[in-house]
Order: C-alpha cells, then sequence, then structure tokens
C-alpha cells in the first residue's frame, strides 16, 4: 500500500515537474522580447478574442468585420473557430472575477503554454491506458520540451494549434478509456472532447477519420464487441451533433467527404451489431459464412452509396486542401495559394532531427513492441502512427501531429528497455509482465542473466542520450522558435542584440498618420498584422477565403505601374505596404515572394499575368541587369528598390541587394501613380500612397509640326519686344519686389 | 479696427479677383466692352504680359481666383509665370480663360500643349471661302474673318456654358486653329468651325495638308478639371475687341441668292456666357448636406445597415449665383446615387423635391460588405460632382431570422416524438421485467 502511495506520489510530482517544464520552456520569447503576440495567425486570434470580451459572446458571434477582405468584409461569427477565443476569454473571465486584473494580451500570450503542460498530462494519460504509467511519464517529458509541438505553442503563438493538441490527445484517451470500459459515460465525454476540439482545430477532421478507422480496422480483425458498438455509437452521435452547433462546421458532418468515413462506419457497426445479435440468437454456425459475406456486402453498399451521393452533389466531394494531402503534387497545380505557404512545403529530413532528436530512432521499437503484444486499443496507436508519419511527411505543419505519437512510442521503447535493464531488483514489475505475455518468459530468464556491466552501459547510454535530448530542445526552442518574427533580433559583432522593430514601426506609423478608413494593400501575409496593429483596412489576409481577391492583388503587383493604378482605384486602395529586406538581408520579403504571387494571379488572370515573362532570358528568377521587362516594371519591383540604387550598401557599389546578393538592375526608378510615404528604418517596410487621379487633363505628347521654312516669316512682330524685356525682369526684379499686393 | 477687417472680409468674399494679363495698355481701349463687363463682376487687376511683376501664385496660394490671359503674342510671360505656374495656379483652383490668335506666341502654345490643346503655327489663320466678311475680304483678300451659323458650328445643350438658346451666327476673326487632343478626355469644344474652314498661310499655295480643317478645328475649347477648375481656350482675341463685338451684322455674299445678305452677331452674349462659365460663376454647384436613414421611422440607426433593409438618402445640392451659394433650382439635371461595392449594386436617379433637396430611396441588396454611397453627376458644363460616404452592411444577426418556418414542422415534430419515444422506452426498459425462468419455477 505505501509503496503505491509513494509511486502515485512520485508520479504526480513528476508531471506536475513535467508541465511545469513545459510551460517555463516555451516563455524564451517573453523573455528575450517581451510579452507580446507573435506572426500572423495569432494576430487575428487576438484581435478576435479582443473583440469578444469588450463586448459579449453573441456580438462576437455577428461580429461582422470591415476592416478585412475590402470591400467584402468578413463574417467572423461563421468563419472561425471559436474554442481559442472561448478559452483564452473564459481564463480571462476567471482571473478577473478572482480579482487579477489581467489584460487579455496576456492571458493570450500564455495560453499555448498552459495548454502544453495540459498536453503532457493528456499524453500521460493515453500513454498510460495504451501501456503503462513508467512509458506515459516518458512521453509526457518528451512532449513537454520536444521542439515539433514548441513550435507552436511557445508564449505568445495565440493559435488554434497550441490548444488542439491538448484536445486531441484527450480525445484519444478518452476514446481509449471508452473502447475498453465500453461505457456510454466516456463514450459523451469523448464526445465532449472532440467537441472542444472541433471548435478549436480543423484538424479535428483527423480525430473523425482516426476513430472510425480503428473501429474499421478492428471489424476487420474481427474483434467486435459490444463494448466497441456502445463506445462508437454514443460518440458518433452526440459529438457529430456538437459539432454541427459550430457555426464554421454547419452541415459538414454530414455533407462532406471528410465526414463520410464516420458515417459509413457508423451505419456498418449497425449492420453488423444487428448480424451479431441474429448470430447470438440463431447460434448456427454455418451462419458465419452468409454472416461474414453480408458484412462485406453492407460495406460494398455504404462505400458505393457515398460515392454515389458525392457524384450527385448531394455530398461535397474533397475540398482541395483535404485533397492536396494525398496527391502532393495537386495544390502546385491547382491551388497555388496553399502551396505558397512555407508551412505547407513537404517536410525536409532534417526537420525530422531537429523537431524530435533521437524520437524518430526509438519510436519504431516503441512500435515494435505494441505491435508484438497488440491488443484491441493498441491497435490504435498504431495506426495513429501510421498516418502521422505520412502527413508529417506532407506538409511541414503537421509534424505537429507526428510529435505526439512519436513522443508516445519513444515513451514506450525506452520503458521497456529501462525496464529490461534497470529493474532487475524490481522482481514485481517482470513478474507482472511475465504475466502478461507469457511467450516472452523464457526470454526474460536469459535476460536475467545479462552482466551488470552491459546493463549498466546500457542505462548510461540512454540516459546521455536523453540528456542531449534536453540539451537539443533547448537549444532549439531557444535558437529557431522563439522569436516573435514581428520584432526581429539580429547580433552586432560584439555578441550585444540588436533588436529590429520595423514591423511595429511602420504598424504605428499607419495608425496614427492615416485616415481612419484608409485601405491599405499589401501581400496577404501581412492583413492580420495590419488590422491588428495598425487597426486599418485590408483587401486580403490570411484567411485566404477568396482566392479572386488575392489574385487580383497579385496581379496588381506584377503589373505596370499604369495598369496596377488601374486595379487599385477599383478596389479603392490608398495605400500600399511592401516588404522589402534588400538592405539588412531579411529574406523573408516580397521579392522572394513575389514569383508565388505571379503565380497566383495566373491562376485567375492568363490573359494578364504570365509567370514565364518574369524570369530573364537565362531563365533566372532575378533583379540584377539580365532581369526581364515585365519583372522590371513590376509595381512590386518599383515597389521594393525605390530610391534603393541611391544607397550603397556594399563597398564597391550602390542598389546592392543583401538577399539575393546582386546589385539590382535598375537603379533610377520613378514613380508615376504613387508615391513614398513612409520606410522604416531598416527598409524592412516601405508604404506608399496612391495619388489621386490627375485634375489635369493629359500633356500634349508628341511634338508639335513645324513646317519649317515658314516658321522664321512667322516670328517677328512682337517678339522682340517681349522676349527681350523679360529675361532682365526675370532675374533681379522679382527678387527686389518681395512684397505683394493683396 | 474688428469692423474694419469684417468690412474687409466681406468685400473680399463678395468679389473674387481676377487678373486680366494684356499685351499692351491700348488693350484695354480696344477690348473695353468686355473688360467692362469683367470689371461689374469682379476685382480687377491689370498687368502687362511682359511685367517683370506678373504673379499668379505665391507660397503655394493663389493671388487670383481668375486669370485671363489676353496676350496671345507673348513669347515668355514676365515675373516668375510660366507654363508650370498656370499648372499650379489651376490645381489650386484657379480657373483661366487664354486668347490665342494668328500671331500666336510660344507660351501660349506651350501652355496649350499642357492641357492636351494643339494650336497650328505662328501666321497661320482659320479660313472660310464660305460667309467671309465681304466688305474686310476686299481690304485684305485672306478669308480670315467669316461667319460662322452657329446652328451647325455650336455644341449644343449645355446651357451653362453657353446661355439659352438664341444665337445667329458668330464673327470669326484671325482666329489659329485648335485641335483637341483625342487624349484629353477632359477638354470639349464650344465651338467648332463648320466644314468649309481650313487653316493654312493667308495667300500662300497650300502645298501639304493642313494641320486641321473642317469640324476638326475648334475655335473655342472648354476643360473642366478634376478639381472642377475650369479653362476656356479661345482660338481668336480679336473677334472679342470692341470694333467686332459692336459690328451687330456680318454682310457676305450668298452664293446661291447672287446677292449680299447679313446674319447677326452674337459673339457678345457668347462671350458674355463662357466668361461666366469660366469663372465658375455658372453651372457651379455642390453638395451642401447629405444624411441616410431607415425608412423606418421607429429605428434611428444610421451607422450600419443590415441586408434588404429599405433606406431613405437625402442630398441638399446648392448653386453657385451671383456670389452666393443658394438651393438649386428645380432645372437642375438629374442626380445619380450609387450604391457601390466593386460595382454599382444599385444606381437610382434623385427625385427632386425641390429647394434643393433631392431624396431617393432604396432597398439594400442582400449582399453584405463595405459599401459607398457614390451622389454623382458628370453633365457637360456643370461642376462634377463626386460625394462619397463609406457604410457597412451587415448579415443579418443570428437572431433576426425567422424563430419557426413552415418548411422545418417535419423536423420539430421528429425531434419532440423522438423525445417522447425515448421516454417511454426508457420507462419500458426499466420498469419491465421478464418472467425469469426461476420465478416461473416460483
Amino acid at each position: 500500500m505505501s509503496r503505491l502511495g509513494v509511486s502515485s506520489l512520485l508520479t504526480l510530482v513528476v508531471l506536475l515537474g513535467v508541465s511545469m517544464l513545459g510551460f517555463f520552456s516555451r516563455l524564451f520569447a517573453v523573455i528575450r522580447f517581451e510579452s507580446i503576440i507573435h506572426e500572423f495567425d495569432p494576430w487575428f486570434n487576438y484581435r478576435a478574442t479582443y473583440q469578444m470580451v469588450t463586448t459579449n459572446f453573441y456580438d462576437f458571434l455577428n461580429w461582422f468585420d470591415e476592416l478585412a477582405w475590402y470591400p467584402l468584409g468578413r463574417i467572423v461569427g461563421g468563419t472561425v473557430y471559436p474554442g481559442l477565443m472561448i478559452t483564452a476569454g473564459g481564463i480571462h473571465y476567471f482571473l478577473n472575477a478572482l480579482g487579477f486584473t489581467t489584460h487579455i494580451q496576456d492571458v493570450c500570450v500564455f495560453t499555448a503554454p498552459i495548454f502544453s503542460g495540459l498536453t503532457a498530462i493528456a499524453t500521460y494519460f493515453l500513454t498510460k491506458e495504451l501501456w503503462n504509467a513508467g512509458a506515459g511519464l516518458f512521453a509526457a517529458a518528451f512532449i513537454a520540451i520536444a521542439p515539433g509541438y514548441i513550435s507552436r505553442s511557445v508564449a505568445g503563438s495565440f493559435d488554434n494549434e497550441g490548444i488542439a493538441i491538448f484536445a486531441l490527445q484527450c480525445s484519444f484517451f478518452l476514446w481509449i478509456r471508452a473502447m475498453r470500459t465500453g461505457s456510454m459515460f466516456w463514450g459523451i465525454m469523448t464526445a465532449f472532447c472532440y467537441f472542444y476540439m472541433v471548435s478549436a482545430w480543423g484538424g479535428y477532421v483527423y480525430i473523425i477519420n482516426l476513430i472510425p478507422l480503428h473501429v474499421f480496422c478492428l471489424l476487420l480483425m474481427g474483434r467486435y464487441e459490444s463494448k466497441l458498438y456502445v463506445s462508437y455509437t454514443t460518440f458518433y452521435c452526440v459529438g457529430q451533433l456538437m459539432a454541427m452547433n459550430i457555426p464554421f462546421v454547419g452541415f459538414q458532418p454530414i455533407k462532406t467527404s471528410e465526414h463520410m468515413a464516420s458515417a459509413g462506419v457508423f451505419a456498418l457497426l449497425q449492420c453488423y451489431g444487428f448480424l451479431d445479435y441474429l448470430r447470438s440468437k440463431l447460434g448456427e454456425k454455418e451462419f458465419k459464412r452468409a454472416f461474414y459475406l453480408f458484412v462485406t456486402l453492407c460495406a460494398g453498399a455504404i462505400f458505393a452509396g457515398v460515392v454515389g451521393l458525392t457524384m450527385l452533389g448531394v455530398v461535397a466531394p474533397w475540398s482541395g486542401r483535404f485533397y492536396s494531402l494525398f496527391d502532393t503534387g495537386y495544390a502546385r497545380i491547382h491551388i497555388p495559394i496553399i502551396s505558397s505557404v512555407s508551412e505547407h512545403q513537404p517536410t525536409m529530413w532534417t526537420s525530422f532531427i531537429t523537431d524530435l532528436h533521437f524520437l524518430p530512432a526509438v519510436a519504431p521499437a516503441g512500435l515494435w513492441y505494441t505491435i508484438r503484444n497488440y491488443d484491441s486499443a493498441k491497435i490504435f496507436l498504431v495506426i495513429y502512427a501510421a498516418f502521422s508519419c505520412y502527413f508529417a511527411g506532407i506538409m511541414v505543419r503537421l509534424m505537429l501531429t507526428l510529435t505526439p505519437v512519436v513522443c508516445m512510442l519513444g515513451g514506450i521503447a525506452l520503458n521497456v528497455t529501462f525496464d529490461h535493464f534497470f529493474g532487475e531488483d524490481n522482481e514485481e514489475t517482470q513478474v507482472e509482465k511475465a504475466k502478461k505475455d507469457a511467450k516472452k518468459n523464457d526470454e526474460e530468464e536469459k535476460e536475467e542473466a545479462t552482466p551488470i556491466a552491459i546493463k549498466l552501459t546500457v542505462v548510461m547510454a540512454l540516459t546521455g542520450l536523453l540528456c542531449q535530448f534536453a540539451v537539443h530542445c533547448t537549444y532549439i526552442t531557444s535558437n529557431y522558435y522563439s522569436s516573435p518574427s514581428v520584432v526581429l533580433a539580429s547580433s552586432r559583432p560584439d555578441g550585444s542584440r540588436n533588436i529590429i522593430d520595423d514591423y511595429r514601426e511602420a504598424y504605428y506609423w499607419l495608425r496614427t498618420n492615416t485616415d481612419d478608413d484608409a485601405t491599405i494593400m499589401s501581400w496577404w501575409d501581412y492583413g492580420y498584422q495590419i488590422s491588428g496593429m495598425a487597426n486599418r483596412t485590408t483587401l486580403v489576409d490570411n484567411n485566404t477565403w477568396n482566392n479572386s481577391h488575392i489574385a487580383m492583388v497579385g496581379r496588381a503587383m506584377a503589373s505596370n505601374e499604369d495598369d496596377a493604378y488601374d486595379i487599385m482605384q477599383e478596389l479603392g486602395v490608398d495605400y500600399v505596404l511592401v516588404i522589402f529586406g534588400g538592405l539588412l538581408g531579411y529574406s523573408g520579403d516580397d521579392i522572394n515572394k513575389f514569383l508565388w504571387m505571379v503565380r497566383i494571379a495566373e491562376g485567375e488572370h492568363p490573359n494578364h499575368v504570365k509567370e514565364q515573362n518574369f524570369f530573364s532570358a537565362q531563365g533566372q528568377y532575378t533583379v540584377d541587369k539580365s532581369m526581364s521587362k515585365t519583372m522590371k516594371n513590376s509595381l512590386m519591383y518599383k515597389l521594393s528598390y525605390y530610391k534603393f540604387g541611391e544607397v550603397r550598401t556594399h563597398a564597391q557599389m550602390s542598389g546592392f541587394d543583401r538577399v539575393r546578393n546582386v546589385e539590382i538592375g535598375h537603379k533610377n526608378i520613378k514613380l508615376k501613380h504613387v508615391e513614398e510615404a513612409y520606410t522604416t528604418e531598416h527598409w524592412i517596410v516601405r508604404i506608399y500612397r496612391v495619388k489621386k487621379p490627375s485634375n489635369k487633363s493629359k500633356k500634349l505628347t508628341h511634338k508639335l509640326s513645324q513646317r519649317k521654312k515658314k516658321t522664321k516669316v512667322a516670328r517677328k512682330g512682337r517678339k522682340g519686344v517681349l522676349s527681350t524685356t523679360i529675361p532682365a525682369a526675370k532675374g533681379a526684379n522679382t527678387r527686389q519686389k518681395a512684397s505683394f499686393e493683396l | 479696427m474688428i469692423l474694419h477687417a469684417l468690412l474687409l472680409g466681406a468685400a473680399f468674399a463678395a468679389r473674387a479677383k481676377m487678373l486680366v494679363v494684356l499685351e499692351n495698355d491700348r488693350m484695354k481701349e480696344q477690348y473695353s466692352s468686355v473688360l467692362n463687363q469683367l470689371n461689374g463682376k469682379f476685382e480687377t487687376h491689370y498687368k502687362l504680359a511682359d511685367d517683370a511683376d506678373l504673379h499668379l501664385v505665391k507660397y503655394g496660394k493663389n493671388i487670383y481666383q481668375n486669370a485671363v490671359i489676353m496676350a496671345p503674342s507673348t513669347e515668355q510671360f514676365g515675373g516668375d509665370v510660366t507654363t508650370k505656374t498656370f499648372v499650379e495656379f489651376t490645381q489650386n483652383g484657379g480657373n483661366l480663360m487664354v486668347f490665342a490668335s494668328s500671331n500666336i506666341g510660344d507660351a501660349i502654345r506651350e501652355l496649350g500643349a499642357e492641357f492636351g490643346i494643339e494650336y497650328d503655327e505662328t501666321g497661320t489663320k482659320v479660313m472660310s471661302h464660305m460667309n467671309y466678311d465681304y466688305e474686310r475680304d476686299q481690304l485684305q483678300h485672306d478669308h480670315s474673318r467669316f461667319s460662322l451659323k452657329a446652328s451647325d458650328s455650336f455644341l449644343g445643350g449645355s446651357e451653362p456654358i453657353v446661355g439659352p438658346p438664341g444665337y445667329a451666327s458668330l464673327l470669326i476673326d484671325n482666329a489659329v486653329a485648335m485641335k483637341i487632343d483625342k487624349k484629353n478626355t477632359l477638354a470639349f469644344p464650344i465651338v467648332k468651325c463648320n466644314s468649309y474652314c481650313y487653316s493654312w498661310f493667308p495667300n500662300e499655295p497650300i502645298s501639304e495638308y493642313p494641320m486641321a480643317v473642317g469640324r476638326d478645328i475648334s475655335l473655342l475649347a472648354g476643360i473642366q478639371l478634376r478639381n472642377n477648375a475650369r479653362i476656356v481656350f479661345a482660338s481668336s482675341l480679336s473677334m472679342f475687341s470692341n470694333k467686332l463685338i459692336r459690328q451687330k451684322f456680318v454682310t457676305y455674299w450668298d452664293n446661291n441668292k447672287n446677292e449680299h445678305a447679313r446674319y447677326q452677331n452674337s459673339v457678345s452674349k457668347l462671350a458674355m456666357h463662357v466668361f461666366a462659365w469660366g469663372s465658375n460663376n455658372s453651372g457651379t454647384f455642390r453638395i451642401s448636406g447629405f444624411q441616410h436613414k431607415l425608412l423606418d421611422k421607429e429605428n434611428s440607426r444610421n451607422d450600419f445597415y443590415y441586408i434588404n433593409e429599405e433606406i431613405e438618402v437625402v442630398a441638399f445640392v446648392e448653386e453657385y449665383v451671383d456670389d452666393n451659394w443658394e438651393p438649386t433650382s428645380l432645372t437642375f439635371p438629374q442626380l445619380w446615387l450609387d450604391f457601390h461595392r466593386l460595382d454599382p449594386f444599385i444606381r437610382i436617379p434623385f427625385a427632386n423635391e425641390g429647394g434643393g433637396k433631392f431624396r431617393a430611396t432604396f432597398k439594400v441588396p442582400d449582399t453584405y460588405g463595405v459599401f459607398n454611397f457614390i451622389i454623382w453627376q458628370t453633365k457637360l458644363g456643370h461642376t462634377y460632382i463626386e460625394h462619397k460616404q463609406q457604410i457597412t452592411v451587415r448579415p443579418l444577426r443570428h437572431d433576426m431570422y425567422e424563430r419557426f418556418i413552415a418548411s422545418a414542422y417535419p423536423y420539430y415534430f421528429s425531434s419532440f416524438s423522438m423525445m417522447l419515444g425515448v421516454t417511454l422506452m426508457s420507462f419500458a426498459i426499466l420498469y419491465h421485467r421478464d418472467v425469469s425462468p426461476a420465478k416461473k419455477n416460483n
């Protein structure tokens, strides 16, 4: 008894410690910079949360955001997963109710770290449910500091994923618990957790496909039992009903292909259950063959039904985003806007090491152990691992779903290994294990004879690896994932840090120097930041729902100044904002993103914009002398490099672009329809004012025709009088007569 | 002191300042009939074109509201006046009237080019072998003083510019051909030549195609800049001189009847109206007020609208009459209202309710977004009116939809019947007990 008490106390302490660690290791950004909202999407989430806490929930639900997507506007309530805002708003309300007066911004900054701590605990329970407490503690410790998860949950990264991973792990834990116990209570709890996930992140589709898949696999393996029936049926019905209450999700659970797998499995389970019931009543052995045939037919019929409904248009086909997960080339061709996002790029192998260190190496061992002594619940882990691996390979941002499962598998692997080599005197566990796994008995007897030296070596090696892991995680977190990207930092030669605060400088300028209803055109990346920090209207933002509007902005950027001016007039643009890194060597600037703008514009306006025209004769994308004429005349080039030719950024030449490492090809840029309004200290943000149409009519452009012989004859008369008197008058007299009559 | 200032202010407000640039002092007498009209209307300041003290703009502000340049032969203006000065002057809202002549100088030519008006060479004249002034042509045989029948040379229909109809003919004299550049969308001809005109050096054989012939030649052109500053270019100065303006009739040889015939000269009337238009004293309007509200009297919200709401828009228009802004008369042409979001969703005319009040009602389209009310009219000769106001159209709130709809009754029924069924089933399951075999035995 006391032993159990000690171990549970120890578990509690370790878990608390792990979640605290998870929380604190995410605070680098706050300590290095300040308590500020990071990046792009978090700015919208923050703005929405602010809107919610300053009004009320119903006003938030009906909030029509007129600053976004000018002039279309955006119904925020219906196009947002409100879970994040409600969570942060709830914490804020709770703290203020207790008397801790906090600003909503601070709550938002710390929401993700808090939930990371909770994720560690949820992971512990899930792993414990699937394996044992030891593996759970390992997994919790891993997930707390794994950079793959930290990358999206550092303090200030107020994004959906921050709380969604917690909801994901929690739903999976509850699901395993539900299918183990076969209780409706746990099934409904799973549904509740699923509902929270639906309200928080579009990635809920992952849950609603993974759980049915698990059930389907179990059916295939002939592991049907009434517990499965009860748990899945309750989860599915209650979960989907609740999911439909999120306005953004609406009727999707019964209308789109993404959700059809779950519906199909639900129907299949009914058939299976019914036949199982019949069989138990009839008790005929001969029935068995017919039974499986019938089930197969049912499955076929359901599948055909779903396909048929999709063909008829009752069920919406897979969305492009979903489809691009299966055909990696699809997005690049059909939806350039998706593939233009860096986090949607295929994952490089190095990032597996960066984000997970040694875990990918030990996870297969964990997987092997899981498969070797599988049961109904552990199969879930296998499916989870397989799918996560696949998705993580497709998109960088889906590393996030891989991280928890790899941590769990790593935990299992290490737990088994440590049990083996560390637990010599711990007879009980070995006995337990022996009971669990009768097959292994022989091996264990052999292993009991493992020399202490080998044990010690293995244990020390593994401990060293774990220490390395901790060091690596801390290093990656502090150096790669803790930059707010709104504020940049560089180090001076003497090692001190230089804060580059151009973004906020520019947004503050916009906030204080432009009209309240001024409209700012920029590439969509900066939309949320402009509306969040500058409080000004934007044409397009990171909620990339309207491709044609974005393409229009892309087209304006890619056109020459005259054409761009027409587009800007039509769209009612007052200011244009471009990001330029050439002076500082900041590579995430608009010239580097420009080809995507061109591609997206070309997708909608193939007659006006052609990607090929932006390459030089050698087929390169360049800004030096060899660049194409279209590139040289494009609005983006002009706005980025306006006056840059006068700046000496290189020992030998002026106008040297430090990102592209070339001397720019066109230095003497003249602007016709826009004028420079503001350029920040390091030139990162450049703002231009769009001029009103000229008051004046056009000047005569052609030379006046002159029939020579007559001209001289004609120029007599008053010419002498007037032109001789004037030069003298021009200089001296004007200066003398400074005063003038009114 | 204060009274003095007030009086001074009142005097300024009452009469706009006008600069008249002449070639020489004798012109004051030669053109007195036109200039006297101006003297009566404006506070006129006379300067010579080569005056070293000639200024239009000082410290970025216009010194005069109007400038009349009656110095066609100017090669270079005195003081600091260049073509750019005129541009600045008009950009600041100043009105400009420029008179050319067949002895046109470079300064005027450049000024025309700047605003998209092309003049023929110095020395050329617009000539017509039809309806030329018979008496004068006997002395100087160049057909450069001729009469244009108003009916085939006028740009009709714009009362603010040329006044009411009733013109007979115009006597043109010593005009230099003027062509409006095709790209120049703001300029329009006020008086054009008829098809018999051409432009060439008088009494010289025509060696190549003239710069302009027939109806290509404009004799009087108007420009209204986008800031509503007005510019008038005239190709003949001398036709406004006392001598010609007072010539009541033009005698010409009628080929058909083989006899002398006479037309009345209406230049005096033309001058009066064109000067009024060119100095923004005719056809000048402004929006003095603009309101929009819900038609629903109980609801006074007007900072945003929901879709499909009926709203009323009222605009007040004033006209500049006799140095005062007055509610416009009923004859004001149609004023339009656009409800615009990328495209005009609604375009309706305002109903004129008299007293300068214009009213329009419409139903907000079933599309949400950020809209603009645009009140506009672009009728020739009238001030451009374009008044924009931004307004947000929101989708309905979640609680503004109908609460119960007929087509949903099957669903209501199914949900309630389901609830009832579950309750009954629960009772059945909870309180029904199978007769167990054990009990049977008992």
